[in-house]
């Protein structure tokens, strides 16, 4: 984990420190799988960073499709949400731990069928990865305001929006390792839910009408209920899932109707208040 | 500008059927408080997405297009708006990377603004120059064809004493711009378009008392 987290802060192409980065929640998990993708994860970045020069600080070649995916990758937004979330990022997976303690408890005093086992698993974990994922995206929409200015740099409404989407897959990550351990059709559905949930949720952080970002309470009862639904029916997940591209469609759409000058203008006329 | 109508709720609308063209060159927009002028030039930059009609930009819409419309497009607020969990650095190295240009440029632009000694420092460590140098910076990044300044006369001295160099200077190794919009303010009219092809028109926002809603050839 030690080395990941170096890995993070080296003077590397971004490609590298990102490689290092999302292993360290793996290292983390101090689980069989974690670990062994965690090396693999850190092996990749060795392989991309190349041999150290003292010589020369040219980036060692890498293979075009290779480099114009780094290229692609949000890191810079990354860095920047994730420096807005600070030191409250280690209380992310705090609400997952408030599900899985009476999930266990649930499991350990019942004698359940193996379905009713994995009907209290599913449910335990999809409220788990919800609560999560609410919890790390309300803290981004009020410690981060929108930044005005950068929309009118060369990047889309959609690409903003899947940077956070990303975020909130990455922060969620970790809670992915104890899935494998549940049955497939479970695990999947999970997995469907929070995918779901990370598209969703960066569009309903930019309220157009308020020009602010902020997460209403209508989003958590949604986000509940679709937690409730993918539990109790695995097949609404794979709805859900499917829909996922059309629901980041929607999140890009919002991006592109919030009013980000009206916050700016209310900052502004508050601090020049605050001058005078 | 196609039609363009814009309100921050329903209370303000700012423009309605709003048409509007600007050539190439140096063209500026002055007007009174309060005409709309800052929020033109937010619909023009693609800050804002007009309620209606379309903004093209080099003959790119802004809001269909909008990567292809803002490579070309640099925008510097009346406010110096720059995310205060990035240094300066940082911010400029993201323009760099948005706009598909080498690296080296950052240092390039912060050694022309004079902004080397504080390229690790936040936003919120600068002074108020400081933070509309560093949108002067990141607006000169890649050579945009056009450039749109609001309140351009806002003084930006550097620590040296060089101040406005960084425009000065990079004007003469700038000919790819075309055009630029230049906000300001005082005038007797409600807003006008003046334009160095000798054209120009004339507006008013629908917050202005006493004005039209749509724009005059003059």
């Amino acid at each position: 984990m030690a080395l990941a987290a170096a890995g993070t802060w080296t003077p590397a192409p971004g490609r590298v420190r990102a490689c290092a980065a999302v292993a360290v929640p793996l290292a983390a998990s101090a689980s069989l799988p974690g670990l062994a993708a965690a090396v693999a994860l850190l092996s990749l970045a060795c392989f991309q960073a190349g041999r150290w020069s003292h010589r020369s600080a040219r980036v060692p070649s890498v293979p075009s499709s290779l480099r114009s995916f780094g290229r692609r990758l949000p890191t810079g937004q990354l860095v920047f949400s994730l420096r807005a979330l600070g030191l409250w990022i280690t209380l992310a997976h705090l609400p997952a731990a408030l599900f899985a303690a009476p999930t266990g408890l649930a499991i350990h005093n019942n004698e359940f069928t193996a379905d009713q086992t994995d009907l209290v698993l599913r449910l335990g974990a999809s409220l788990g990865v919800t609560a999560t994922v609410l919890a790390v995206a309300t803290l981004l929409s009020a410690r981060r305001p929108p930044w005005a200015w950068s929309r009118s740099l060369p990047w889309s409404a959609r690409r903003r929006v899947a940077a956070d989407a990303v975020l909130l897959l990455l922060i969620a990550s970790p809670l992915l390792i104890p899935l494998l351990y549940l049955p497939a059709s479970s695990g999947l559905s999970v997995l469907a839910l929070l995918v779901f949930l990370a598209v969703r949720l960066p569009g309903r952080m930019r309220n157009s009408l308020r020009g602010l970002t902020r997460l209403g309470s209508w989003t958590w009862i949604e986000a509940l209920l679709a937690a409730l639904l993918t539990s109790l029916q695995p097949l609404t997940a794979l709805v859900l899932g499917l829909a996922s591209p059309l629901v980041l469609e929607a999140s890009a759409r919002r991006e592109r109707s919030l009013k980000a000058g009206l916050y700016l203008e209310r900052r502004f006329d508050a601090a020049r208040e605050a001058e005078s | 500008m196609e039609g363009v109508a814009f309100a921050y709720d329903d209370r303000a609308r700012i423009f309605s059927d709003l048409n509007l063209e600007v050539a190439s060159g140096v063209t500026l927009l002055s007007g009174e408080n309060g005409a709309g002028k800052t929020t033109l030039l937010k619909l023009a930059a693609g800050v804002e997405r007009p309620d209606a009609g379309r903004v093209l930009v080099n003959g790119s819409d802004l809001w269909r297009r909008e990567v292809a419309a803002r490579s070309d497009l640099a925008f510097v607020p009346q406010e110096p708006d720059v995310t205060p969990f990035a240094t300066i650095r940082e911010v400029l190295r993201l323009v760099c990377r948005l706009r598909s240009q080498p690296a080296q440029q950052v240092d390039q632009m912060l050694d022309e603004t004079d902004l080397e000694d504080s390229a690790d420092l936040s936003i919120r460590e600068l002074s108020r120059g400081q933070r509309r140098r560093v949108l002067l910076a990141a607006a000169w990044i890649g050579t945009p064809r056009t450039a749109i300044l609001d309140e351009p006369t806002t003084p930006t001295r550097t620590a040296s004493g060089r101040g406005r160099r960084a425009p000065r200077s990079r004007s003469s190794r700038r000919p790819r711009t075309t055009a630029r919009a230049i906000g300001s303010t005082g005038a007797t009219e409600p807003w006008t378009w003046r334009d160095t092809t000798g054209g120009s028109s004339s507006g008013c926002a629908e917050r202005t008392p006493g004005c039209k809603r749509h724009v005059e050839e003059l």
